[in-house]
């Protein structure tokens, strides 16, 4: 039995391009820790498509042809595919060209301000209709020139998967990806700060979360400048360039990080009246979204949240 | 006879009780410092901010600092 009164053993790591904090109040808590340390270096290995030997990366070069793929792969494309359907398009796991087109080709801690880059012209997105699996054979089949980029819902899988080797309670931050489990001692939930896009150190709000996932999405961050201007890594996919939402910013709550990525992007993608109708229509999830001139909103259910 | 000579003593009296107000009326509208404040116009409206510290320049607003909330983690555009 864990002893949330006791302090917890914290471990700070940097992967995914992010800073990564974990914590943990199990007894043989280093034992765990090492554990998950040791499986997020394997995520990363076999998920960033920023290594050309990662298997997300055979998968891309391999399109238009079947691709077996491991049950991790597998099951990640079928969900991303899965969130494309119900999304009605907006989130796109198959806008790896079009990101690529608007200079975002190499990892960001990498990246320098692409002169060239358009900003659009990529590969168009909706080719999530056109991926083809068996189950069977565990095979994917992308479309010829199509790439996936698992992006926010792959870090949110990440989390969640670590948060589950933790045990109960437990913390685990990916880079604002975060996985809440239980509470510590008798607080009303782990207290999360969202951060204010336009003040870095300021919260706009202190959410209290038990069992859930946290997500942000911004167009402010991991921008860069191209041709056209200043360019981010949020395409849409009915575009194929950078979204020119009045969103910038969206904090979404929900069952799983996963699905909370998941939120945070689509809302950020169909704008302020739209996106905040998404979030008070989807079952178990509630935001946050900060518009272009610093207002904010919040879903209906939000409250249940700030305590 | 004598009824008579009460109805004038009566007459009198009230004549002099007459003229003592209107002398003490004369005598009012003629203080120069009550003519000033009747006939002073409307004071400006006061700026209770400098009434309150005469000595000090008004500054723009600024939002009230909200006292810091300590949380376990933060969570921001990643």
């Amino acid at each position: 039995m864990t002893s949330p009164s006791q302090a917890p053993s914290k471990r700070d790591l940097r992967a995914m391009n992010s800073e990564v904090e974990l914590l943990c109040f199990a007894p043989d808590a280093e034992r765990r820790l090492d554990r998950a340390e040791r499986w997020l270096a394997a995520f990363e290995a076999r998920f960033s498509r920023f290594q050309p030997l990662s298997e997300l990366s055979r998968l891309n070069r391999a399109s238009g042809r079947p691709f077996k793929a491991s049950p991790a792969l597998f099951a990640l494309v079928k969900t991303a595919v899965a969130l494309g359907r119900r999304s009605g398009g907006v989130f796109d796991p198959t806008v790896l060209g079009a990101l690529q087109a608007a200079g975002y080709d190499r990892s960001f801690e990498t990246l320098t301000d692409r002169g060239s880059a358009q900003g659009r012209g990529g590969a168009g997105g909706q080719g999530w209709r056109r991926v083809a699996w068996d189950q069977k054979t565990r095979s994917i089949c992308l479309p010829a020139g199509v790439g996936i980029d698992l992006g926010g819902i792959a870090k949110g899988w990440a989390v969640d998967r670590l948060a589950s080797m933790l045990g109960m309670p437990c913390l685990v931050n990916g880079g604002g990806d975060i996985r809440a489990v239980g509470r510590p001692g008798d607080a009303p939930g782990w207290r999360v700060g969202v951060a204010d896009p336009f003040a870095a150190e300021r919260d706009l709000a202190v959410l209290a979360v038990e069992d859930r996932g946290v997500a942000t999405s911004s167009s402010l961050h991991r921008s860069w400048a191209g041709a056209a201007g200043r360019l981010h890594h949020l395409i849409d996919p009915r575009t194929g360039a950078p979204s020119r939402s009045d969103v910038v910013q969206c904090t979404a709550v929900a069952a799983t990080t996963l699905l909370a990525d998941y939120h945070a992007k689509v809302a950020l993608l169909l704008g302020a009246a739209p996106g905040l109708a998404h979030l008070n229509d989807a079952t178990g999830a509630e935001g946050l979204i900060v518009l272009a001139d610093g207002s904010v909103c919040r879903s209906r259910g939000l409250a249940a949240y700030l305590p | 006879m004598k009824l008579r000579k009460h109805s004038s003593l009566k007459a009198l009296i009230t004549a002099a009780a007459a003229g003592l107000l209107f002398v003490l009326f004369a005598l009012v509208r003629a203080d120069p410092r009550i003519e000033a404040e009747s006939g002073a116009a409307d004071p400006a409206p006061v700026d209770y901010d400098r009434f309150f510290s005469p000595g000090q320049e008004r500054t723009p607003a600024t939002p009230q600092a909200t006292p810091v909330e300590r949380t376990d983690t933060r969570t921001r555009a990643s």
